[in-house]
């Protein structure tokens, strides 16, 4: 950050699920057991005033965001993001979704 | 400001952690929320220090945020072309006109030819100079066009998007109206059987019962048995009917 003022709660929050949207960022969360946690599920659960207006406009990247976000609050997701494959396959369909939009 | 310690862990792993807040989220705090949260009953409420990371935050003021380093802002007008750059559009119209961007795009390639042919005869840079120019003021016009599409490109993105919300609403009521259809198919049969069980049991009574004193004709308590038995059979093909509709 180049800016000396400390970051507010609404751009932390914004950064964090903005980075949701990169498997590979997932797949380091998995991988510290941090998906597993109830105050982490609550946290997701919570996130998820971003799938709204007025917050929703903010997002730089809102297809694979929002996407990411809704499979986030699955229980299987959060378990099969561990596997490699379901990171690449998961990177595919994104990449497919963006291709398709443009 | 952050304690040194903590810059080590960050810096230990290949990615960010995740902001901290999340360690809010105890079954007691969501608990204590969800309370005061019911006790307003939607106005306005004031949420004590250790729960204010259990509601949205406020929004930025102005509209303008920092994401990642980089200044945004929610409102972000068409930018004008640079000074030094000729403004290439005859009408004076807003959005550039497809004619408009083809004729571009045709000069673009018109004065990439003529500047490779300079460069062949002498590739000097103030010969073709000029023409390297031209061919920047190309891209920067055409450029320009293509985002005066941006206001239109918003519209015409949301009217698809609403477009398909709505097929996909009426694919559903469509597949409803067929389900209910089988149901009431489904009924009827039923109905039917439970009729002709009823008059198989009714020539029974009249045969059983005097005509002249008037018995009440009770179909159920005669055939009751085999009645139950029809209606639980025929009950199980239908939610068999709207389980396997539901798979689907």
């Amino acid at each position: 950050m180049t800016t000396t003022t400390t970051p507010t709660r609404f751009e932390l929050e914004l950064e964090f699920v903005s980075m949701l949207a990169s498997p590979t960022y997932l797949s380091y969360l998995a991988s510290t057991k941090i998906l597993q946690q109830p105050q982490f599920v609550a946290y997701l659960d919570y996130l998820q005033y971003w799938t709204r207006p007025p917050y929703v406009q903010y997002l730089v990247y809102p297809v694979a965001t929002l996407h990411v976000l809704e499979l986030l609050q699955r229980e299987d997701f959060r378990k099969d993001i561990l596997n490699p494959q379901v990171v690449s396959k998961l990177a595919e369909e994104l990449l497919e979704g963006s291709k398709r939009r443009s | 400001m952050a304690a040194s310690e903590e810059d080590t862990t960050v810096l230990n792993t290949p990615f960010l952690n995740p902001p901290s807040f999340w360690q809010s989220f105890t079954t007691e705090n969501i608990e204590a929320y969800r309370v005061l949260k019911a006790e307003a009953n939607g106005s306005s409420f004031t949420v004590p220090k250790d729960l204010e990371n259990l509601q949205p935050p406020t929004l930025p003021e102005n509209g303008e945020y920092t994401t990642f380093g980089e200044k945004r802002s929610l409102d972000t007008p068409l930018r004008d072309l640079p000074e030094e750059t000729p403004v290439l559009r005859s009408a004076a119209s807003k959005t550039a006109s497809p004619q408009h961007l083809l004729n571009l795009t045709r000069s673009m390639m018109l004065s990439y030819l003529e500047m490779l042919h300079i460069m062949a005869i002498n590739p000097a840079p103030p010969i073709y100079g000029v023409k390297w120019e031209d061919l920047r003021d190309l891209f920067r016009n055409t450029l320009h066009g293509v985002n005066s599409y941006r206001p239109w490109q918003a519209r015409n993105a949301l009217i698809k998007l609403l477009e398909r919300t709505r097929d996909d609403a009426r694919t559903e009521i469509a597949e409803i109206q067929g389900l209910q259809m089988k149901v009431d198919d489904t009924l009827r049969q039923v109905m039917q059987n439970c009729e002709e069980i009823a008059i198989g049991s009714e020539d029974k009574l009249d045969h059983d019962a005097d005509p002249m004193l008037g018995i009440e004709r009770n179909h159920g308590l005669v055939n009751g048995t085999t009645l139950i038995g029809e209606i639980d059979q025929h009950s199980k093909n239908m939610w068999t009917l709207v389980n396997n509709d539901a798979d689907e």
